[in-house]
């Protein structure tokens, strides 16, 4: 074989942007971090993700509780996580907008109709309104694939018309969620961490400072094209001192300790390959670490994650023309079923953290099947110490036609026999210690879905 | 019905008869004036000056001179799997994870991606590595007080470091480590004793050494008083060369005493590993390679994780099996009808039993046979043309010119042919509307349509999409020494399997793989020649050839260039 061409097979993923200022993590800091992640955040956290253009929902879904609880193909992602999830299906907007479709993801957190125009949002959304009564500020994360919080994808508002723009790129969303720590370990680190940090640092510069020299000797004997190859190698650990040792020295000492958790969990992840969904997964997965690192470090207690609005992840025809029906259902119930991977994920980094019983998340799409806010599917996980009745399947029946379109789609919803948004986000207020028995435009409400929540 | 194929060998492909001709002999068979005390040649025989063989019925007789030459003196970096089972060996037990470390690049020009020129440290690979060595050097410094107490005595005396360092280098190194690079050990350790507790100072030692050029990469470079490797140096190349483990003990032992000089003790070193799991290990990736099951990893939302795995696994399980069997001949990799089963892949074997892990079964001969009727590979290539290149390249170490830069529009403007028709239907107006396609074609195409009895999956079937019937009888002559007229696939593979060229190519291409650079083959290298006659002679033992590999004087020798 005379060819000289080497055959790349893999798609390298560059880590160093994301590492950069954040450095990996020693099992010292990460046992601290462990029993931070404890201590820190004993009060309730909350997450909406939010993913686009709905679901198919003959398989989407599902039936009965306990151990006989039943999840339809595209939610077997979730089997492992049964006991810490309820299934709810039969709520709809009942505040929507009378176009009633993609648009309305401005209004599914903010549940006002106000003027009831597309594209117009009346009021600070759910994740805003909660943070302000808890002195908290949310963070908003989409992955880098997003376009950005345009009014196809905003779920999150400081006030009307006021997007709350997201953050794509992972350096800045951790930058941005590790913001809330203080660089004197006010903000949930201590001394004793700080001085380990510290002399982890100095550690890894001995260490690498005599890697460097060791690789000098050693290439010193041998050919030129062997001393190509060990070039590399040392070329590689200039690149680690500066991910390791130098930008983790020249951040806040908390937010730094964060990042070692944080890098720990992923340092790995991001340099892995494999086909065009796994590495669009990578982009949710790292923003799922963030917030669960944000969530454990205490930096953070609300937050949204919206995914990108048309990403198809395994190519092909984008999501939105798959949910008009320009691909077999299949692929769309594909679609749904990467979704739900990727929220097992998270479910499994925050119970691998000890935090899911107390974090309340919540997942649902813009739409329904039909392009409407009508009798909608959501997923409801975690914070079972908070009072969430988890291991279940809810079904509230829809009263009227759930397949029409805007005006006449919002005039069924609205039929009195139906459940609304509004009650979902009232009993997520109480498990988090609001307790008011309204939320968005108070006609709506019930004062909370009883099945779900009972305080 | 047979089709008839009369292949010309066009002038760009190299024919045997021109190799023989060609091929030059510098090399002298057996030299043991040149060689050192202590070497035992009786796998090398004496010859007269280019010819290798004297019994001229003996296999590879005839082939004229070859060349005997040494590989460059060079490093080579230890693969994840060999790095992991190292530091693993050296911690007892303490496990390194490598896992997500990225792939090594497979090289076009061997199909491998072990090759010593194309694994180095990349960035990602050593962001991984880092990491990786931290944590088990944190891990294990927590039990610092219990292996090594001394350390965790105040002052920590040079002695106490001496031996942590010497114990931990001698199996992270492979080798004793030298007193200049102890005194550099311990005066690291003295820079930051000041700074770190006993548990962090042990780990910050353990850090470095696992960093260590010396323990990421395998040296072949001998200490320069001749052109043999240090014995150190051949206990790695034997352990790493055909197993994924270090050297252990009883190889450490015989490279300190100067025994791995000796062929015969290699010989019985290769036997013993030939016994272990790493060296199924090492074997299954072998197989995986020639199969080019990596391709299947482009297919996984095609045809989905669980399905991939369960490919990829049995191709794994099959060859681990065979090469651990009573036969660990060419003939059962190739023919034997066992396959490996699970809830994935019986659809595609049309078993009615669905278990959830890889089973074994025993399945129809005249269906599924070897290697050859895996899905892992018949998912991976499509069609006649990828099957019948992969097989005449690996099976047959046959070259194959890249195609002209107007293929695609060729292709385009292929003859009609009826829809319905098969593939091999299909060749006889392919070969009169394209001959100048088909001169090149013609040698490997073929080799595939003894395959179209397998969909795009691997599902055996005797109709085509269409319902036609599926013949899959052919008859190729005279490419470049191998020809063969068979009935089905199952009766091609048997004439490889039991052809001199066929044999010759496995023992070729393994040479290459354990060597992790090209030997050249039977024609043109003595020690392909050597290495192939005791493999045929031994009726294709793959145990054997593993022997005869080690045992060469080629394996021990490397030269020093600039």
């Amino acid at each position: 074989m005379k060819r000289k061409e080497v055959l790349m097979v893999r798609n390298t993923i560059s880590r160093r942007k994301l590492l950069a200022g954040i450095g990996a993590g020693s099992a010292i800091l990460s046992g601290f971090a462990r029993n931070r992640m404890a201590d820190a955040a004993p009060k309730g956290n909350f997450l909406m993700y939010t993913t686009p253009n709905g679901f198919v929902r003959s398989a989407f879904g599902a039936s009965g509780s306990g151990d006989s609880m039943v999840l339809l193909p595209s939610l077997k992602a979730l089997e492992p996580f049964k006991n810490d999830i309820t299934v709810i299906r039969g709520l709809s907007n009942q505040s929507a907008s009378s176009f009633n479709s993609h648009e309305d993801m401005c209004k599914m957190l903010t549940c006002v109709h106000g003027g009831g125009d597309k594209s117009t949002v009346y009021a600070p959304s759910f994740d805003h309104i909660i943070g302000q009564k808890l002195g908290e500020r949310p963070l908003t994360l989409a992955p880098p694939q997003s376009r950005g919080a345009n009014i196809y994808a905003a779920v999150s508002w400081t006030g009307p018309n006021k997007v709350d723009p997201y953050v794509t790129d992972p350096l800045q969303a951790f930058l941005t969620a590790l913001g809330g720590i203080s660089a004197d370990g006010s903000g949930g680190a201590n001394s004793e961490a700080a001085e380990k940090l510290k002399r982890l640092l100095e550690r890894r510069k001995s260490v690498l400072d005599f890697a460097r020299a060791d690789i000098g000797k050693f290439r010193s004997r041998l050919s030129s094209t062997d001393a190509n190859n060990l070039d590399q190698y040392l070329g590689a650990i200039r690149g680690l001192e500066k991910d390791f040792v130098e930008q983790p020295a020249a951040a806040p000492v908390a937010a730094a300790s964060c990042a070692l958790t944080l890098a720990n969990q992923k340092a790995t992840k991001y340099a892995s390959t494999g086909p065009v969904g796994e590495k669009k997964a990578i982009g949710i997965e790292a923003h799922m670490d963030i917030i669960t690192t944000a969530f454990g470090c205490g930096a953070r207690r609300i937050a949204t994650l919206a995914g990108a609005e048309n990403i198809n992840p395994f190519g092909g025809k984008d999501h939105h023309g798959v949910s008009h029906g320009e691909a077999p259902l299949q692929v769309w119930k594909d679609i749904d079923t990467w979704y739900a991977q990727r929220f097992a994920y998270l479910l499994g980094q925050l119970k691998a953290t000890g935090q899911l019983d107390h974090t309340i998340v919540a997942w649902s799409s813009d739409i329904a099947e039909n392009h409407n806010q009508s009798d909608c599917v959501f997923i409801v996980a975690g914070g079972r110490a908070l009072g969430m009745k988890l291991g279940q399947s809810i079904r509230y029946p829809f009263k009227g036609n759930s397949d029409g379109f805007q005006e006449f789609a919002l005039a069924q919803a609205r039929n009195p026999g139906n459940r609304s948004f509004h009650d979902l986000w009232v009993s997520v207020q109480k498990a988090l210690g609001i307790n008011e028995n309204t939320f968005g435009d108070k006609q709506w409400c019930t004062g909370g879905l009883q099945e779900l929540y009972a305080g | 019905m047979t089709k008839l194929l009369n292949v010309q060998t066009s002038g760009y492909f190299r024919s045997l008869s021109l190799a023989l001709g060609l091929a030059a002999c510098s090399g002298q068979i057996g030299d043991n004036a040149s060689s050192p005390p202590g070497d035992d040649d009786d796998n090398n025989p004496p010859s007269p000056p280019g010819d290798d063989n004297d019994d001229p019925e003996a296999p590879n007789a005839g082939l004229g001179p070859c060349e005997d030459k040494s590989l460059s003196a060079r490093v080579w970096r230890l693969s994840a799997a060999q790095y992991a089972a190292t530091v693993e060996t050296a911690l007892g037990g303490r496990s390194v994870d490598l896992s997500k470390a990225p792939p090594d690049a497979v090289d076009a020009r061997t199909g491998f991606s072990n090759g010593q020129e194309t694994t180095f440290v990349s960035n990602t690979f050593a962001n991984t590595l880092f990491t990786a060595a931290e944590q088990a050097a944190d891990g294990y410094a927590q039990s610092l007080a219990q292996k090594h107490p001394c350390m965790v005595q105040t002052p920590v005396s040079d002695q106490c470091l001496n031996g942590f360092v010497n114990d931990l280098g001698l199996k992270l190194f492979r080798r004793p480590v030298a007193e200049a690079e102890t005194n550099d050990y311990l005066a690291l350790y003295r820079r930051n004793q000041s700074r770190q507790d006993a548990q962090s100072g042990g780990a910050l030692l353990l850090h470095a050494l696992l960093l260590s050029p010396n323990a990421v990469y395998r040296t072949e470079l001998g200490d320069g008083t001749d052109e043999r490797m240090t014995g150190f140096e051949i206990a790695a190349a034997i352990a790493y060369g055909l197993g994924n483990d270090p050297p252990g003990e009883a190889l450490m032992e015989a490279a300190r005493e100067g025994r791995l000089f000796d062929a015969g003790v290699r010989k019985e070193f290769a036997r013993e590993i030939a016994k272990t799991s790493g060296a199924g290990d090492k074997v299954s990736e072998f197989m995986a390679a020639q199969l080019q099951v990596h391709k299947l990893n482009q297919q996984r939302n095609a045809l989905g994780e669980k399905l991939v795995d369960a490919m990829i696994g049995e191709t794994n399980l099959f060859a681990r099996e065979i090469f651990a069997s009573s036969q660990p001949t060419l003939e059962q990799f190739y023919l034997a009808p066992v396959a490996f089963v699970n809830d994935a892949l019986a659809p595609i074997y049309k078993l009615s039993q669905k278990p959830s892990t890889l089973t074994r079964v025993e399945v129809p001969e005249d269906e599924r046979f070897g290697i050859f009727t895996q899905p892992s590979w018949l998912a991976a290539s499509h069609g006649p043309v990828h099957r019948g290149k992969l097989i005449r390249e690996a099976f047959l170490c046959q070259d194959i010119s890249l195609p002209p830069a107007n293929a695609g529009e060729l292709i385009n403007q292929l003859p009609a042919t009826p829809k319905e028709y098969t593939q091999a239907e299909k060749w006889p107006a392919f070969v009169e509307e394209r001959a100048g396609c088909a001169a090149c074609h013609s040698t490997f195409e073929p080799l595939g349509f003894a395959f179209e009895t397998y969909d795009s999956k691997g599902t055996f079937r005797k109709e085509n999409e269409y319902g036609r019937f599926i013949d899959p009888a052919f008859k190729m002559t005279d490419v470049e020494g191998w020809s063969g007229e068979w009935q089905n696939g199952r009766d091609m593979v048997q004439q490889i399997a039991s052809s001199q060229v066929g044999q010759n190519c496995f023992t070729q291409r393994f040479l290459t793989f354990a060597m992790g650079q090209g030997m050249g083959d039977a024609v043109q290298s003595c020690t392909t020649r050597r290495v192939g006659r005791a493999f045929i002679e031994s009726g294709g033992n793959v145990h054997d050839l593993l022997a005869a590999i080690v045992a060469d004087d080629h394996f021990i020798k490397r030269v020093r260039n600039p």
